[in-house]
């Protein structure tokens, strides 16, 4: 399997903290990887890296076989990474549709082709009800998968998707599971942070553990799961059912 | 731009209705008073558009458009001053000089935010005025005069009957307005939109935030340049103290925020209640010392607290199922 | 030499009260996150006050201070909770515009009521001069600069040694935390806007010692103000304070080195390069 995304020994450090140290590990073209961790591991600021949001102090990271590590945010997106934020960026102001539609104009030609993309990538994420509500009357279930819409209408190849699952209940955490799958089998990638351990079980084809902004291991759900190192870092004696 | 003209049917059936009552209006009122309260406001309209731009739109908020509007205003005067140059042609060459201040202030000037930006915005612009007053070629303090007593009317826009003037005006203004209501719903605003409303955001969707904002400021310093131009011709007299203040700026941000920020018809229904208040409060009040800029003050305090969303929010619901009815026939179309 | 040291003298003394006012906008900005165009109105108010105090009553401006900044604490407050409060619920673009609004009815009504004249106070208790040969330091002027640094140090006291300035600090830092822990932000809103309208007060009633009273006065130090503020960095009091002072040790030394003309040019590049390589303003922010 070809790697869609390589991180070789990625370094960020701000003033007086090193929050990723010597991060490595790659994603398959077509896999969905998770990244768990205590809070404060790193995981956010690891994907801020790879986004283009801030950049590496030392490190590299590889997309498609072009270097990204120093590239502008909006470039990258051109390229074809995508991603959501922890607590839901939505255009508020806006209608739903609207929020959609700044994300299609990234690669479409026009604004008939961007409204084609919008009423596609409503109905991928089973929002085309509520086109033109107002996205600030949205509640955060909805918000969240406003925020994959917006997304996925940049056409990416690679989602990094930031706790998705962080205050929905179990039917909700459900619909969300469902959608990733679907977006994954339409040959997305994905690289997803995720404290819900039964999400990571289910959802990822491997796991990357991350604490205090190292990481620990890498490998299958179960792997990670039976790991001695893993458990006493991180999944500790109960945190295995709840997330 | 057909396309946007079909697709939008009802709004620019409602523009022409409203140019054939802008057009009967003054032909029904003759006082002359009122025209001259007509070309002034037209100059807002066009001033509060433009800072929508970059204000309204991509919520970058400058207090420092006062400068555009003194260059518009000092391009024609000069122009016309020195080299006999018709306010028709120096009228462009304000606004591509305004918009070639913008572009060079704005790359550094525009990774700022907030406050910041404002404070820097203000500190510009006085910086202009000082400039301007110490500049003797330019006219320094005491200004310039436009006036000339044999010059062809049209040639250099110099109309004894104020109401050329305003059917002049009104041409901008329509023309001002078509491109605001066309890129309202072109990428472009959209882009503005979403970096006024969450920047790191933008990015991440593929927008090169720095590249718009800069553009749309260009935008922005262009349009007020234009209704400085204006100004410039209408009072056939300017000077640095009356065109380049603080107070300038800030009444620009006025008209366009209690208007509505971020629509097209805000500004222009900012302008038609601001100018007016001002205007007649100046007339009937103006002896008593600055009793109509306290109006004028106590008038914008209250649309702030309680019309908060400007001017535009009272037709608020109308207009919303008009915005709906529109959207969906730009899908259909 | 002598110049050098007699603007160094006239730098000082200007940008104290410059720093009064930008420790007012710098309050209010750190609290509540309004820009308020509306202290240097403040100083104007305070000035008229100690003008008609001393007019009627006699006392020196040094005695008229508590008064002053006492009145305008009220004034401040009772502004707040009858125009600000509201305008905070509203969008942040309107709260910047009500201060200016607010500034512009308080200058035109300054001119309706007192008229547009120059005033002075005639007899201060504090006048002549001392002279160090190689400068002349006026008395007059150094009476507002020690009244600076009195209230400058009495805020650094109350904000970080008094239960209400602490509580003041904590709604800036935290509001919804410092709403669990029993700080009625509200309250706290009010004070920190009375408090920022009393040490503009204190710069007015100081400044009447030597400046002219006239209600377009308070434009000459907002837009240096806010320059001090950002330079100083925003939510740092104390960086306000000594922006302050060195705005006006700026203004006194392109004054005197540079044609009036670019002076203020100069001041303005000078602002607009410290902003763009340190946006945080001098002494760091939040």
């Amino acid at each position: 399997m070809e790697n869609i995304l390589e991180i070789k020994k990625a370094t960020k450090k701000f003033v007086g903290l090193v929050a990723n140290e010597n991060v490595t590990f790659d994603v398959g073209k077509g896999e969905i990887v998770g990244v768990v961790g205590p809070n404060g591991a790193g995981k956010t600021t690891l994907f801020n890296s790879i986004s283009g949001a801030h950049h590496l102090t030392e490190g590299t990271i590889t997309f498609k076989g072009t270097d990204i590590t120093n590239m502008k945010a909006y470039d990258i997106c051109r390229l074809g990474i995508g991603r959501t934020f922890q607590i839901p960026q939505s255009l508020t102001e806006m209608m739903v549709y609207e929020n959609v539609l700044v994300g299609a104009l990234c690669k479409c030609k026009n604004m008939d082709e961007a409204m084609d993309l919008v009423d596609k990538t409503l109905d991928l994420c089973e929002m085309k009800d509520m086109k033109y509500e107002s996205a600030g009357k949205l509640n955060v279930p909805q918000k969240k998968r406003l925020e994959i819409a917006r997304a996925m209408a940049t056409e990416p190849e690679l989602l990094l998707l930031d706790e998705t699952m962080a205050g929905l209940n179990a039917t909700e955490r459900k619909d969300a599971v469902n959608l990733i799958k679907k977006i994954n089998s339409m040959g997305v990638s994905i690289l997803t942070i995720e404290h819900n351990m039964d999400v990571v079980m289910n959802v990822s084809h491997r796991v990357v553990v991350l604490v205090s902004g190292k990481v620990l291991m890498v490998g299958t759900p179960k792997e990670v799961t039976s790991n001695q190192d893993v458990i006493d870092a991180y999944l500790g004696g109960g945190a295995k059912k709840n997330g | 731009m057909l396309k946007t003209i079909r697709a939008n049917r009802k709004w620019f059936i409602g523009l022409l209705i409203g140019i054939v009552v802008a057009v009967m209006f003054p032909q029904i009122v003759q006082i002359r008073f009122v025209w001259n309260l007509l070309s002034l406001i037209l100059i807002w309209s066009i001033v509060g558009m433009g800072w929508n731009v970059i204000g309204g739109y991509c919520g970058q908020v400058s207090n420092g458009h006062s400068m555009f509007y003194g260059i518009g205003a000092y391009t024609v005067a000069l122009a016309a001053h020195y080299w006999k140059i018709s306010p028709w042609i120096a009228i462009w060459i304000g606004v591509l000089i305004s918009a070639g201040l913008a572009f060079l202030i704005g790359k550094p000037l525009l990774r700022l935010r907030g406050h910041v930006f404002a404070i820097s915005t203000m500190a510009i612009a006085e910086c202009c005025r000082y400039i301007f007053i110490n500049w003797k070629w330019a006219g320094g303090a005491t200004g310039v005069y436009i006036y000339s007593k044999n010059a062809n009317p049209w040639l250099s826009m110099q109309f004894k009957n104020p109401l050329y003037y305003y059917y002049v005006f009104l041409g901008f203004t329509v023309l001002v307005l078509v491109v605001i209501k066309v890129l309202d719903k072109s990428k472009f605003f959209y882009y503005l939109r979403t970096i006024k409303g969450n920047e790191t955001a933008a990015e991440s969707v593929g927008i090169n935030a720095a590249k718009y904002k800069i553009r749309a400021y260009m935008l922005s310093a262009a349009i007020v340049s234009l209704g400085g131009s204006l100004y410039a011709q209408f009072l056939l007299y300017i000077d640095p103290s009356t065109l380049m203040t603080l107070n300038i700026s800030m009444m620009i941000v006025l008209t366009a925020v209690m208007g509505g920020v971020g629509t097209v018809m805000g500004p222009i229904l900012g302008a038609i209640v601001l100018t007016t208040i001002s205007e007649y409060s100046r007339v009937y009040l103006g002896k008593f010392g600055g009793l109509d800029m306290i109006l004028y003050g106590v008038l914008v305090i209250l649309i702030v607290l309680f019309v908060p969303g400007g001017i535009v929010s009272l037709f608020g619901k109308k207009f919303a199922s008009l915005k709906r009815k529109g959207s969906s026939e730009v899908t259909g179309g | 030499m002598s110049m050098f040291m007699q603007a160094l003298f006239e730098g000082i003394i200007n940008g104290s009260t410059l720093a009064l006012i930008a420790m007012g906008i710098s309050l209010v900005w750190g609290v509540m996150g309004i820009l308020s165009f509306s202290q240097g109105e403040f100083l104007m108010i305070a000035m008229f006050f100690t003008f008609y105090v001393n007019r009627f009553f006699g006392l020196d401006p040094i005695f008229i201070l508590p008064f002053a900044m006492a009145f305008m604490y009220v004034f401040g407050f009772f502004i707040y909770k009858l125009i600000i409060a509201k305008a905070l619920k509203g969008p942040v673009l309107s709260q910047r515009l009500i201060t200016f609004a607010l500034s512009m009815v308080l200058v035109n009504l300054a001119l309706l009521i007192f008229g547009g004249e120059f005033r002075t106070i005639p007899k201060v208790m504090i006048s002549g001069s001392i002279d160090l040969g190689f400068m002349t330091l006026a008395k007059q002027k150094i009476v507002p600069f020690v009244i600076s640094v009195c209230v400058a140090g009495f805020m650094f006291w109350f904000l970080n040694k008094t239960k209400t300035g602490k509580a003041i600090r904590a709604t800036s830092m935290n509001k919804t935390a410092a709403g669990l822990v029993g700080i009625n932000s509200d309250k706290t809103f009010a004070m920190a806007f009375g408090l920022s309208a009393a040490i503009a007060g204190a710069a007015g009633c100081a400044l009447t010692y030597f400046y002219y009273i006239y209600p377009n006065v308070g434009g000459n130090f907002q837009l240096f103000g806010f320059i001090a503020v950002v330079m100083g960095g925003f939510g740092s009091i104390p960086g306000a304070f000594f922006a302050g002072l060195i705005m006006g040790l700026a203004d006194a030394y392109t004054g005197v080195y540079m044609n009036t003309a670019f002076k203020y040019v100069g001041i303005c590049v000078v602002f607009l390069l410290i902003v763009q390589f340190k946006p945080k303003g001098l002494f760091g922010g939040k």
